[in-house]
């Protein structure tokens, strides 16, 4: 398999490495809203980026102005050196991957295999083995001459993977590739589409709504939301260090504490009427902010046990469910303001309670992260 | 739920009665006598080869060939074109193209006939194959725009824009992606076009000439002075390719995706 990556693509390039993206201040506007609002960034080459973002985020637009099916009102898009905002679709070489495949129905697999390079001018005679060695790239040697309705989902994803990595863009795009797929399909499509990314180089941008895909298959996520950028950078970046709420809220669990921090002694406190939340660092002075705490990072102590150590947080709730999630447990407990807390405990151990049971629960300040500002 | 034997026994006496006429019209085109009569007297394929050598219905039946295969032709054309201009037009209404593409459909046929005839008669064009096919395919029309549009409403944008993004223009997309996936439907509609002017009467009378004539026209005009059994073979040919035709439209697509797949 590395042998395809690394033999020559049909314009004679080597390895055929991916393409350097610069977005810059692309704005679309469809009547009142604003679909995509001032958005920049950067895609280095190679580099697998996702666009990630809710229904209705501007994700799927912002990656249809890239493709050329969409004009945007204001920005350029600069891919390699080159402004190809105004260049027509069909001539910006990009490769495409669509949530529903896409295939051409009435061509065989070979044959929609072979469009692009077709399209590219590429020999007839050259042509058979690119097909076939894209086939095989996606483990579908030998399904040329099939129709596209003999295959599964997943087979037809893979053959428009095929077909969109044969004329060895510098670009692909993917428009929420392994959304019609199931779970376990989806699972193994994600480090497959992964491996050959990387085996040829490829620079990816991926659409999805999917935060564990974002979090699995990328190099960078930028998050999307009401169309503008709201943070860009690594999954660990994105996950371990919201650079606000919205980015708190989208990826993964979490539990939110608003309020003012005051310096109390050595320690910055997050003073709530009904708890108190340690943060960590030392602030100068007061200041609004949000301190997020991830699940997995509470521990549930019955109530009136002493504090583990002096140094933690400390908060008092009633456990309102316990939902068993096979390697983990989902326990819901409900704040003396009614807000909703989940902690996420192993599944192995033994719960010091139950449904309906006073509880403490406490975690230490060095697993929560502080959103400053933000209030 | 299955239905009951009243229900199937009555549905079969419907259908008999739908089919009746022509069974009792095919069986009276294999008589030997000389007069229309049922049941038959004997049985002989003697009006069928009276039919076949006469040169007056010979040249009818060529006419409605070939009055049929160019109506079929220029309304699949125009059909497919104005499902085209409803379905993907920036420009057009779709409801505007709609409108007039099934208006053949509901206009009454003596109105179109009278509407021809009078049209022809100031350019000058009658009495030929050109006049009465570009009429035919005007009533043929509303067949292949509708099943066209269908298809085309079927067609998934992305698969075009997959062709887009792979290097064709729009008009490479056209001909290479979209034509092809709804060009079934466009025969079919063609197919129909042709039945329908196969045994199209109103309008080929008002547009006929006494050296011009369809095989309808001939068996109007022959019936007025008498029925003989030939007219009974004739109506029983007529049926035959009508049913030909329908077999074509029912089997048809389903033979062009096998073809399709092997090349």
């Amino acid at each position: 398999m590395t042998e395809t990556a690394t033999q020559a693509g049909p314009t004679g390039q080597e390895g055929s490495p991916g393409a350097r993206v610069e977005l810059t201040g692309i704005v679309k506007v469809y009547g009142d809203t604003r679909a995509v609002d001032d958005v920049s960034l950067t895609v280095e080459p190679g580099q697998f980026l996702t666009l990630l973002g809710a229904s209705g985020s501007g994700k799927t637009t912002l990656l249809r102005i890239i493709a050329g099916f969409v004009d945007a009102d204001e920005g350029r898009i600069v891919v390699n050196g080159r402004d190809i905002s105004q260049v027509p679709v069909h001539q910006r070489g990009i490769g495409m991957v669509f949530q529903n495949y896409a295939l051409f129905p009435h061509l065989s697999v070979a044959a929609n295999v072979a469009f692009p390079l077709e399209m590219r001018g590429v020999r007839r005679r050259d042509r058979a083995a690119l097909v076939e060695r894209a086939l095989e790239a996606v483990h579908l040697g030998g399904y040329g001459r099939r129709s596209p309705k003999e295959l599964s989902g997943g087979q037809q994803q893979r053959v428009a993977l095929a077909r969109a990595i044969v004329a060895r863009p510098p670009l692909l795009l993917m428009d929420e590739p392994l959304g019609a797929l199931d779970r376990r399909l989806r699972e193994a499509m994600q480090i497959e589409i992964r491996r050959l990314s990387r085996e040829l180089g490829l620079t990816v941008i991926n659409v999805t709504h999917d935060q564990e895909e974002a979090l699995t298959m990328s190099d960078r996520i930028a998050l999307l939301a009401g169309g503008r950028l709201v943070q860009h950078g690594t999954p660990e970046e994105l996950y371990g260090l919201p650079e606000s709420e919205v980015a708190a809220r989208f990826l993964g669990e979490s539990n939110l504490f608003r309020g003012r921090v005051r310096g109390e002694g050595t320690q910055s406190v997050l003073a709530l009427p009904y708890g108190r939340v340690l943060v960590p660092g030392d602030p100068p002075g007061e200041r609004e902010a949000v301190v997020v705490v991830r699940p997995s990072a509470i521990r549930i102590r019955p109530a009136g046990a002493e504090p583990s150590t002096a140094a933690v947080s400390r908060m008092p709730g009633v456990v309102s469910a316990d939902i068993y999630a096979g390697d983990s447990r989902k326990v819901l407990v409900e704040g003396a303001d009614g807000a909703e807390l989940v902690v996420r405990c192993e599944s192995g151990a033994p719960l010091p309670c139950s449904v309906g049971d006073e509880v403490v629960l406490e975690w230490d300040p060095g697993s929560c992260h502080i959103i400053p500002g933000a209030a | 739920m299955r239905a009951g034997i009243g229900v199937r026994l009555f549905a079969c006496l419907i259908a008999l009665l739908f089919v009746a006429p022509t069974l009792i019209v095919a069986a009276t085109s294999v008589t030997s006598g000389t007069m229309v009569t049922f049941p038959p007297k004997g049985f002989s394929l003697r009006w069928f080869q009276e039919v076949l050598t006469d040169p007056e219905w010979l040249t009818a039946l060529g006419n409605s060939v070939q009055v049929g295969l160019l109506a079929a032709t220029l309304a699949m054309a125009a059909g497919t074109s104005l499902a085209f201009a409803a379905a993907r037009s920036r420009f057009l209404p779709p409801a505007l193209v709609t409108g007039l593409a099934v208006l053949p459909m509901t206009v009454p046929l003596v109105v179109a006939g009278i509407g021809f005839y009078l049209v022809y008669i100031r350019v000058g064009l009658s009495g030929n194959v050109l006049s009465l096919g570009i009429a035919h395919a005007v009533l043929g029309l509303p067949f292949v725009f509708v099943n066209v549009l269908a298809a085309l409403t079927g067609v998934d944008r992305r698969v075009e824009e997959a062709a887009r993004v792979s290097g064709a223009t729009e008009a490479v997309t056209l001909l290479r992606i979209t034509l092809p996936l709804v060009a079934p439907a466009a025969l079919v509609g063609g197919v129909l076009a042709f039945v329908s002017s196969w045994d199209e009467v109103v309008v080929a009378l008002f547009l006929n000439t006494p050296q011009f004539r369809t095989l309808p026209v001939v068996m109007w005009s022959q019936v007025r002075s008498g029925v003989e059994p030939s007219i009974s073979a004739v109506a029983t040919l007529i049926t035959l390719v009508s049913l030909l035709m329908a077999a074509l439209v029912l089997v048809g697509p389903a033979v062009v995706k096998k073809v399709r797949r092997r090349t």
